[in-house]
């Protein structure tokens, strides 16, 4: 005859209930983190005069799960994505230091800012989930 | 550095650069976790008087002659269960360093590095275990004329506390 018997799956069930619950926390402040870092790096590579735009660099949060990078200057997308040169009147730009005393000059040279601070970031979010990841399956054993 | 003639060894330990460390406790966390990692790294001489929570007013960051610049900011907590009477909190903390080049970038990331490494039992007498480095990442943007070198150095703590019953 032959007698087979299985123990620790109290420990198991255990272990496959905090896992989902410790995945989905982990990971989640890895990712706020990422945002945050991304943000950082994009405030860093913006183009300053009166640091408007530097400024109005923020992340929010939209849901439990979802994050957003919002660059609320108006000027912010066409810096990222480019525009065609032109004059402009100093009456446009308020507070401007550098652009003082001239009536008109000609911008022609756009700076992206979030894709540079993206690809910099994306490097390292495979690893960092990884951390996430060992972490959550830490916690689920029980060991904190 | 300030000390105290009467208070004997164990408090002497937590007198850093003439300021004295303060215990974390539930109701001041935030602010205490910051000052005593403030009070910690602006110890060590190169890094004295040049720390900010933010840039500072009238910082130029295309300027040179403006770096470095240390940043830290305020500890982001996550808050555990860990008995039925004791929580704690997870968290971390992020320190910056801005320089204009390359060596002293690492330099100074070698010093805070090794300031918290070898206080780690003054935090812990003031409540904050388990401290460690948990990453360090490096970027070099340029501006302008200069290269600006960045680090981030984030480091993990844990603090235990007694939870506040609720019925």
């Amino acid at each position: 005859m032959i007698s087979i018997q299985i123990n620790g799956i109290n420990e198991t069930t255990q272990f496959l209930r905090g896992l989902s619950r410790n995945m989905r926390k982990e990971i989640s402040q890895e990712f706020e983190q990422f945002m945050f870092d991304v943000r950082k790096s994009a405030k860093l590579r913006a183009p300053r005069d009166t640091g408007e735009l530097a400024q109005s660099i923020i992340v929010e949060k939209m849901s439990p799960q979802s994050w957003v990078l919002l660059v609320q200057s108006p000027y912010g997308v066409y810096q990222e994505q480019g525009f065609k040169p032109h004059w402009i009147h100093s009456s446009q730009i308020i507070q401007s230091q550098k652009l003082k005393g001239s009536n008109f000059f000609f911008v022609s040279k756009h700076t992206p800012f979030v894709q540079p601070a993206l690809e910099h970031n994306l490097s390292r979010l495979s690893q960092r989930m990884e951390n996430a990841t060992n972490k959550a399956i830490r916690k689920s054993r029980g060991k904190k | 550095m300030y000390k105290i003639p009467s208070l004997g060894g164990f408090l002497e330990s937590i007198l850093v650069g003439g300021k004295l460390t303060v215990n974390v406790s539930k109701s001041t966390i935030v602010e205490n976790i910051f000052k005593n990692f403030y009070d910690l790294i602006n110890a060590s001489s190169s890094f004295t008087n040049k720390i900010y929570p933010a840039f500072p007013e009238g910082f130029n960051i295309d300027d040179k002659a403006d770096y470095p610049v240390f940043i830290l900011e305020s500890a982001r907590l996550n808050e555990e269960q860990f008995t039925f009477g004791k929580s704690y909190v997870d968290g971390t903390i992020v320190f910056d360093i801005y320089t204009s080049d390359a060596k002293t970038c690492d330099e100074y990331t070698s010093d805070a590095k090794d300031k918290i490494e070898t206080d780690k039992y003054t935090l812990a007498t003031l409540g904050l275990k388990m401290v460690f480095l948990d990453s360090n990442d490096k970027e070099v943007v340029q501006r302008g004329k200069i290269n600006v070198h960045h680090m981030t150095l984030r480091w993990r703590f844990r603090f235990y506390y007694d939870k506040t019953s609720a019925y």
